[in-house]
């Protein structure tokens, strides 16, 4: 409303300037005519809102140059006032565009300044979130570590305690060896296993199955008394024996096997009695798996 | 004898209200010279030079101000002192637009200061 209200009056100004000019016997000096449109063109722009102050010393620089015209037309005064005129509403645009550049500078400094302390809080925030995460992982790693630690307690006191009552084990390059005597597992040339065998495998098999993540080798071997065939089949035989008898108590099957190497691998002298009931035994190897 | 006198007085008087008038009728501007001489300096200082529409109005001023100087020496007292306005606004509108000038190289920068800023987001 106010730009129309003030159009309005410069049209008006136009008009009665025309008039005035109808009467003026010397045209309108060049000084003037700049003079006239830099004011509206100041007028009409952002200056007005920047620097009204200055855009109405303009106003009142071009109504002296206007008076003066009226006055008299052909005076060079007229054309030095106008000219002071047209200055000052350049100025007035100036200082706007000035004005407006600070603002704007102020403006993109504000928007770095906000922007930062954005990212800054950004950062802060998963700085935060990550904290936490690595206090849950660590906890979660303890609890982890405790749990093994606890499973690996187990099974060496398993270990202990079959050594205790059984002991024969042995830790050999090739796995933990566990070593049981033959007449005490089997009747002479028979592959069941004998009742008081059961108390002893049943002690095994409770030590075998805190043994997670093994690999469990069952192997019969025999002396060197009758064929050597006929020993291979009774070694089979007896390991699968105990095999069989380690699965019933729990040893899962997966992870356990029979092997039979008949005479092939005395540990003591065949020539003996001793030595051959040496000879005559289960070994069971539980190695741990290595490749998961 | 009285008349005489009284002539006499008032021929004096006409000659020197002449003499006023061939001295061009007005004061020497002196005023008007060291505001104009102050605001070119201003506008020298302030980069005028450097920045081409803004040494355009220098020129202008400097030159206008020559040419006032010339005028006060041939007594034209009058003319001088509108010629040192026209110096005067154009020694100002000289500083203006070197304001201006540096002001939106300082925006600019600024502006992209901030894009750099907003860019440069270090993205998690």
């Amino acid at each position: 409303m106010k730009a129309l209200q003030k159009s309005i009056v410069v049209t008006a100004g136009s008009v009665l300037l025309v008039s005035a000019l109808g009467c003026a016997t010397a045209p309108v000096p060049q000084e003037l005519l700049d003079a006239r449109s830099a004011y509206l063109r100041v007028q009409s722009g952002p200056a007005t809102q920047y620097k009204p102050d200055q855009v109405h010393e303009a106003k009142i620089s071009l109504d002296k140059a206007e008076q003066s015209y009226v006055d008299d037309p052909g005076d060079q005064k007229t054309r030095d006032l106008a000219y002071v005129a047209e200055r000052k509403a350049q100025l007035a645009e100036a200082n706007s565009s000035n004005a407006q550049a600070q603002s704007a500078k102020g403006q993109a400094d504000d928007d770095a300044k906000q922007t930062t302390k954005g990212q800054l809080a950004q950062a802060r925030g998963q700085l935060a979130t990550a904290s936490v995460q690595l206090a849950g992982s660590e906890q979660k790693l303890e609890v982890e570590k405790k749990a093994r630690a606890d499973a690996d307690k187990r099974a060496k006191d398993a270990m202990d305690r079959l050594a205790a009552s059984v002991g024969a084990v042995k830790q050999e390059p090739r796995g933990m060896v566990i070593t049981l005597s033959g007449s005490v597992l089997f009747a002479s040339n028979k592959d069941a296993l004998l009742p008081a065998a059961q108390e002893r495998l049943g002690q095994v098999a409770d030590a075998l199955k805190t043994q997670d993540d093994h690999k469990i080798v069952v192997e019969g071997h025999t002396d060197s008394q009758g064929s050597a065939p006929s020993n291979q089949g009774l070694s089979e035989r007896r390991a699968q024996s105990v095999v069989s008898f380690l699965v019933s108590r729990g040893v899962p099957a997966d992870q356990i096997r029979a092997e039979g190497l008949g005479q092939t691998r005395p540990v003591a002298d065949n020539t003996t009695t001793d030595g051959r009931a040496n000879n005559r035994r289960v070994e069971i190897i539980v190695k741990p798996i290595e490749t998961r | 004898m009285k008349t005489i006198w009284g002539w006499t007085a008032v021929g004096l008087s006409t000659a020197a209200v002449m003499s006023i008038a061939g001295c061009g009728g007005a004061p020497v501007p002196n005023a008007k010279v060291a505001s104009s001489e102050a605001a070119i300096r201003a506008a020298q200082e302030t980069g005028g030079r450097d920045v081409p529409q803004a040494a355009l109005h220098l020129k202008l001023a400097e030159e206008q101000l020559q040419a006032a100087k010339a005028l006060i020496r041939d007594n034209d007292n009058k003319r001088a002192e509108y010629v040192l306005m026209r110096a005067q606004a154009d020694a100002e509108l000289a500083i203006a637009l070197s304001h201006v000038a540096k002001s939106n190289v300082q925006a600019g920068a600024a502006v992209d200061a901030a894009r750099a800023v907003r860019s440069g987001t270090p993205t998690p």
